[in-house]
């Protein structure tokens, strides 16, 4: 081994602690960083991502299977406005009943011989794919909240059938709301009933909304006017996933990078610490006969191995915790299988391997310019200078003498008090904001679940009546009643809008409730809601 | 008369503070020369030898080691120029902590070209001669002051440096240790070797040197030839 080489390894392997910090350093680093950046990356446009490889379609036709036939259908496929498509696929429209609770909404099942498939590829989130009679596989998006070997019971349709979760999937497309093998479709009609046929379409270019309305006129040319019983674009899908990730975006983005700006600063005090220790160290070097590039060198190898081993086992530890922050990730993006992009895997590791070398670069450069006695005397006694004037100013406050002693040290190496500083201020702003976004989070969960109350009374069939007058005059006669209000709720369809919504009726204030007034009412009032009658509309924000 | 090993004329240094650490020194030493440099604490002793070794640059005047200007060199070249001519001791001994003894003293020797093998063995014969054989594979933190003194000699004598230079080598020794460095340099120097010795021990200077040469408040107030040259 050449003597730098022996230099090297015995300051490697005889400073285990220095080792040591500055391979966890940069694990930690590196391992922030790969998933802060995977996070930045993900964030980046999340729903086009998952819908281009997911193959997601840009129109989903639904078709009445009286008014059309397979053969058709098949040949509609052919259209040149067509990339590619799927289908066509059975469906039926069917209320399912769960553990005797009739109040489910209708569900949209498609007879789908598998998940995969030249558009809309499914991802199986859980369990596997419904091959069998009696199986159904749920859409993790659904109304339903999705649970392996949960039944679903279907007591109005002739024979009464019963389905039972065997996986949970992803659509991009939102194409149903639960699949079932393509034989079971004909035992979930009604009697009588033909049911309808999806096809799903992907068109060469789909970028706006006349261009979908183009493709879908191609398709559809030549069928009778009964025969398209609905058409959902995939700009609408597009625009609600927009809607919910611009909510979430800006944080992972803060999140991820308050990781990589973190990563930097510590990795570089550490390293610069690890190096300016050895000053007296460098001094002897020289005195032995090392030149400074040779100083720099052997100062860059013994940053740069621990580091390495850092960055394998960083690189390795991030992808591995990402997968449950991916996950976390895909629901708020209700987007399919993030993973950390491998190029993101390359860029930090090289980032690391060139802050480190920087770093350990410039302060062993430094020290290595240094008049060889000033580095060896730098190890036995504080050098003079800037830190010298900061201690005789400190040195005047009234305060013990270790402690002006101690408030004079960071001047003495402003570069990397300064980076102290910074790190310290960024780890408070992460943590603030880690503990604020949870809090809020906390706070608007509450809210959405609406169940702050301590008491709630359901009302049997028959009091119904009861509820609107006499238990609210009961409720207010009792002393421990601070606040109440009642609700009724039922569904509303709204033209333009697709589905139902949800309209809820107060008999108070419910504003501890979690409910909050955003505008006033029609009248600039709410109170014109009041009588049974009263004309309502909504005003659809596009 | 052959030519000087080191030919110091009208040097002077100041630091940032204070007064001059050494002002208007010349002093010539010829190979073979034994020469103790006395005086009290801070009279520049130590600065005057830092800038014979060119661990530190003169002000005004010139530095000349062996016939080369040392205050005219770089960082990269004054480090060659250390390989090759000069052998420092220092007070504190600077040893690498972290290489074995065996390894310390071979570094010099490995950094001017030598090849490992041919360095170790050198080493050993060195260690041999400076009767602490047995400690060859240990650490440094592991000896006692003198036997570190006695690496620190080894490792400067390594590259056989036609100068070999000392600041307070018995200066963190007790008593007998001290005497034994003594011993050791009057040793080498009966071999030829060419001594400057930094001390306040006035008998360290009388046992192992033959010209003594005071400093006060930076400046070369005397120079005596103590005995004959040997
Ligand atoms: N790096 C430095 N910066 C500022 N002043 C210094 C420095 N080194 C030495 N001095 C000053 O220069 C003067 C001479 O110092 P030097 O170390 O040469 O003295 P010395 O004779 O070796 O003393 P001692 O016997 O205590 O070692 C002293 O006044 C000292 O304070
Ligand atoms: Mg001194």
């Amino acid at each position: 081994m050449s003597a730098a080489g022996r230099v090297i390894s015995a300051g490697i392997r005889r400073r285990k602690v220095q080792t040591l910090v500055v391979a966890l350093a940069t694990l930690m680093a590196v391992t922030a960083s790969v998933l802060g950046a995977g996070l930045v990356a993900a964030s980046d446009a999340p729903f086009d991502t998952a819908f281009a490889r997911e193959r997601g379609a840009h129109a989903t036709v639904l078709y009445d299977a009286a008014q059309t036939d397979v053969q058709h259908l098949s040949s509609a496929a052919a259209a040149a406005a067509v990339a590619s498509s799927a289908g066509p696929f059975a469906v039926a429209s069917a209320t399912p009943e769960i553990k005797g609770d009739a109040g489910y909404a209708p569900l949209t099942v498609v007879g789908r011989p598998g998940p995969d498939g030249p558009v809309d590829r499914l991802t199986l989130t859980e369990g596997t794919w419904a091959t069998q009679p009696g199986q159904v596989v749920l859409n993790v998006d659904g109304e339903i909240f999705p649970e392996l070997g949960l039944r679903l019971d279907f007591p109005q349709l002739p024979g009464k059938p019963t389905l039972t979760v065997v996986g949970v999937a992803r659509s991009v497309t939102r194409s149903a709301s639960a699949w079932v093998a393509p034989s079971q479709i004909a035992g979930l009609l009604p009697a009588g009933r033909p049911g309808g046929y999806q096809m799903l379409y992907r068109f060469r270019s789909a970028a706006t909304a006349a261009e979908v309305d183009a493709g879908t006129a191609e398709v559809n040319a030549g069928l009778g006017p009964h025969a398209v019983a609905g058409v959902q674009s995939w700009l609408t899908a597009k625009e609600e996933a927009d809607r919910n990730t611009a909510l979430f975006i800006p944080f992972l983005v803060a999140f991820g990078l308050l990781g990589l700006i973190m990563s930097v600063l510590i990795v570089g005090n550490v390293v610069a610490g690890a190096v300016g220790t050895g000053i007296r160290r460098i001094g002897i070097l020289k005195a032995v006969g090392f030149t400074p590039g040779q100083v720099v060198l052997v100062y860059i190898a013994q940053a740069l191995v621990p580091a390495f081993a850092g960055i394998v086992m960083g690189v390795i530890a991030g992808n591995f915790l990402a997968r449950p922050v991916m996950a976390d990730a895909e629901q708020v993006y209700g987007s399919a299988s993030l993973t950390i992009a491998p190029w993101i895997d390359l860029a930090v590791a090289a980032g690391a391997v060139l802050i480190v070398g920087l770093t350990a670069w410039a302060t062993a450069w430094r020290a290595g310019r240094l008049r060889t006695v000033e580095a060896i005397a730098v190890g036995r006694t504080p050098r003079p200078g800037r830190g010298q004037r900061a201690a005789r100013l400190t040195a005047r406050l009234p305060l013990p003498r270790a402690v002006t002693l101690g408030l004079s040290r960071p001047f003495a190496r402003p570069a990397r008090a300064l980076a102290m500083t910074t790190a310290v201020l960024f780890g408070a702003i992460a943590v603030t904001f880690a503990l604020g976004l949870g809090s809020t989070l906390d706070h608007i969960m509450t809210a959405r679940a609406h169940d702050v109350a301590d008491v709630t009374v359901r009302p049997g069939e028959d009091s119904v009546a009861d509820a609107a007058t006499g238990i609210p005059s009961a409720l207010s006669a009792r002393p421990e009643t601070k606040a109440f209000y009642g609700e009724g709720t039922t569904q509303m369809t709204i033209a333009g809008t697709p589905g139902f919504t949800n309209v809820i009726a107060f008999t108070g204030d419910a504003s501890w409730g979690g409910y909050e007034l955003l505008r006033p009412g029609l009248d600039g009032d709410i109170e014109t809601w009041r009588n049974t009658g009263d004309a309502c509309t909504e005003e659809v924000q596009r | 008369m052959p030519a000087p090993v080191i030919e110091l004329s009208d040097v002077s240094r100041t630091y940032d503070e204070g007064p001059p650490a050494l002002q208007d020194a010349s002093l010539v030493i010829q190979p073979g020369e034994a020469v103790a440099i006395l005086g009290p604490s801070g009279s520049g002793k130590s600065t005057m030898l830092n800038l014979i070794a060119g661990l530190d640059r003169p002000d005004t005047g010139t530095v000349t080691v062996d016939g080369t200007r040392v205050d005219q060199l770089n960082e990269a070249e004054l480090t060659r120029l250390r390989r090759t001519k000069i052998g420092m001791i220092f007070q504190f001994f600077n040893l690498l902590d972290d290489l074995t003894v065996v390894d310390n003293i071979a570094l010099p020797a490995q950094l001017a070209g030598m090849g490992r093998r041919e360095a170790q063995s050198r080493a050993l014969e060195l260690l041999g001669n400076l009767d602490i054989k047995r400690h060859a594979k240990a650490y440094p933190g592991r000896l006692s002051g003198g036997q570190r003194q006695r690496v620190a000699v080894a490792r400067a004598l390594m590259n056989r440096p036609p100068l070999l230079l000392a600041d307070e080598p018995t200066g963190a020794l007790d008593h007998a240790s001290g005497k034994d460095v003594g011993r050791l340099l009057n040793e080498l120097n009966a071999d030829g070797q060419t001594i400057v010795v930094v001390t306040h021990d006035e008998a360290l200077a009388e046992s192992c040197t033959h010209r003594t040469v005071r400093l006060l408040d930076g400046r070369i107030s005397a120079d005596t030839t103590t005995a004959a040259r040997r």
